[in-house]
């Protein structure tokens, strides 16, 4: 290869590298990380005729980055409805969507045969005997953080062993979410929480928690699930709740609408191992009449 | 020479793992994805203009380094060293300040049709804070090896400052200069966290991992990981087959 030729190569290479930033046309979409593989793989395969620019991170730092105003995507989509209270206060958003927390564990370790055996009716017994390398991601920075504190208040009341969570939490359980599979998956930790859906897409065995506990049904809601509560970093209190995925419009254009629709409302949830409660898609707030009218 | 062996299996080990375990059909199939093709344009892409970038504005800073006097080089050297030891998401959420669409710099530039986050403008951006030191400070060391009396004694001939520095200076320099600029290639194909931060659209190749990661977990990102590294030792075998003489 002469001088010639590599600058050349050189040059047609960066051409082609320019040519692929964002046309005006494509629709970005800013999504919590357990909705990413459902997204990139379910909803982005399905629709062809507008490109879709999906961008996931940590339900939090999603809300922050927007809030902040370092990110201006069209649509914004959180694993908790309750972000939309701030740090983000649109006028609107959709619920669309529920998952459920399980206990992913290891099934080749012992730990994670232990907790296999135990199985929903007794999994903290295995934990509680600290036999068990568990995991969890960092509450401050995603909502799977904070539920799994709410899963573990929960069930200390569920089963009336009132210290279960000072017992079971230590800070070394703590990892970034990427972080956490990978030590999950290369079997240094032998059991995580983790959303059902996204155990289901990488074929983990998991553990299911009662609904008491699990954080899927809207209808243990009141009374029971808002008794658990966390103070993030901010200084707000977060209450537990179902786990509810909620999406709104931040630039509403036809394209924008019609990917909204299809995200909310698309076949790919349940293929992905979320649910669809009957009353869904919810529309709260005062949405406007094109979104409003399509639900 | 023992010892050398060991850090060099150290390093191969994790490559070797990477390249055995991927089955030649995976590796064709992620080729064929027209995802990592552009993931893998983006990043060379971003890359190679961040290398040039690097040599047209690091060279002149590392030689008037070399050759300025302490009380302003040790401060500037120092600045220049900033970026590496910012954890790269700390220098992406910094551009991100800078150059974010709220602030006057990103707007200014948004409307004049050149967005500098999420656009390739931006993956250069954050590819040259990150990687451009490594040119400035080996190609610093490089100058400061030339013997200043070859300068003097070219000038003395009457020959142009310029003309000097082109034909006595860099070619005595050269083959520092390239390892710098090689480096600089190389961390910028790696870039991830401050690319994360200001881009993220378009995907590089690290960027492309992270979303496999994400989705579907380390199965899916590895293969993606060994067409980055393969392409990554493709075109440093290339660059050091041009040598040194390819910035003359």
């Amino acid at each position: 290869m002469t001088r010639r030729h590599f600058i050349a190569a050189t040059a047609a290479l960066l051409a082609g590298g320019a040519c692929t930033s964002d046309s005006p046309s494509s629709v970005s979409l800013m999504a919590a990380g357990s909705l990413n593989h459902a997204l990139e793989n379910g909803l982005a395969k399905q629709q062809s005729e507008t490109p879709l620019e999906i961008e996931a991170h940590g339900s939090v730092t999603v809300a922050r980055l927007v809030a902040e105003g370092r990110r201006a995507p069209d649509i914004v989509s959180l694993a908790d409805a309750a972000l939309f209270d701030g740090p983000l206060h649109p006028a609107w958003h959709v619920e669309f969507a529920t998952n459920a927390l399980v206990l992913a564990y290891n099934p080749d370790t012992a730990a994670g045969r232990q907790l296999a055996e135990a199985g929903p009716a007794n999994w903290y017994e295995p934990l509680l005997r600290s036999e068990v390398r568990l995991g969890r991601t960092d509450p401050d920075l995603d909502p799977l953080g904070y539920r799994t504190l709410f899963a573990l208040d929960l069930a200390g009341r569920y089963y009336e062993l009132p210290d279960l969570s000072a017992r079971l939490l230590d800070p070394r359980q703590i990892y970034p979410e990427t972080a956490l599979i990978s030590q999950f998956e290369v079997g240094a930790i032998d059991a995580a929480f983790a959303y059902r859906s996204m155990a289901t897409a990488r074929g983990y065995a998991f553990v299911e928690l009662p609904p008491q506990i699990n954080l899927s049904s809207p209808a243990h809601a009141r009374n029971w699930y808002e008794r658990a509560t966390y103070r993030l970093p901010d200084g707000k209190v977060v209450r537990g709740g179902p786990i509810s995925y909620a999406s709104t419009i931040r630039h509403l254009r036809p394209e924008v609408r019609a990917v909204f629709r299809r995200q909310c409302r698309g076949p790919y949830l349940t293929a992905f191992g979320f649910s669809v409660p009957d009353d869904y898609p919810r529309v709260y707030g005062d949405a406007p009449a094109p979104v409003s009218s399509a639900f | 020479m023992g010892l050398g062996a060991l850090l060099l299996l150290y390093y191969g080990l994790p490559l070797i793992a990477l390249l055995i375990t991927q089955s030649p059909a995976e590796l064709g199939e992620r080729l064929a994805d027209a995802q990592v093709r552009r993931a893998a344009l983006v990043s060379l892409g971003a890359a190679g203009t961040t290398t040039v970038l690097s040599a047209l504005l690091g060279l002149p800073l590392a030689y008037g380094l070399a050759r300025g006097p302490d009380w302003w080089t040790t401060p500037v050297t120092a600045l220049v060293v900033l970026p590496l030891v910012f954890p790269p998401i700390v220098s992406g959420m910094l551009l991100l300040s800078v150059f974010g669409p709220s602030t006057w710099i990103g707007s200014a530039a948004a409307t004049a049709g050149l967005p500098l986050t999420r656009s390739f403008a931006a993956v250069v951006l954050a590819q040259t804070f990150v990687a451009s030191p490594f040119t400035v400070i080996t190609a610093k060391s490089a100058f400061e090896g030339v013997p200043r009396r070859y300068e003097q004694a070219s000038r003395l001939l009457g020959t142009g400052r310029w003309t000097t520095l082109r034909r006595v200076t860099l070619p005595l320099a050269a083959p520092g200069v390239a390892a710098g600029l090689l480096l600089t290639f190389a961390r910028s194909m790696g870039e991830f966290g401050a690319t994360l931060m200001v881009a993220y659209y378009p995907r590089t190749l690290p960027v492309q991992i992270w979303v496999a990661f994400t989705t579907l977990g380390l199965d899916s990102a590895f293969p993606v990981a060994a067409v980055l590294a393969l392409l990554s030792i493709l075109v440093l075998v290339l660059l050091n087959r041009l040598g040194p003489n390819a910035w003359e």
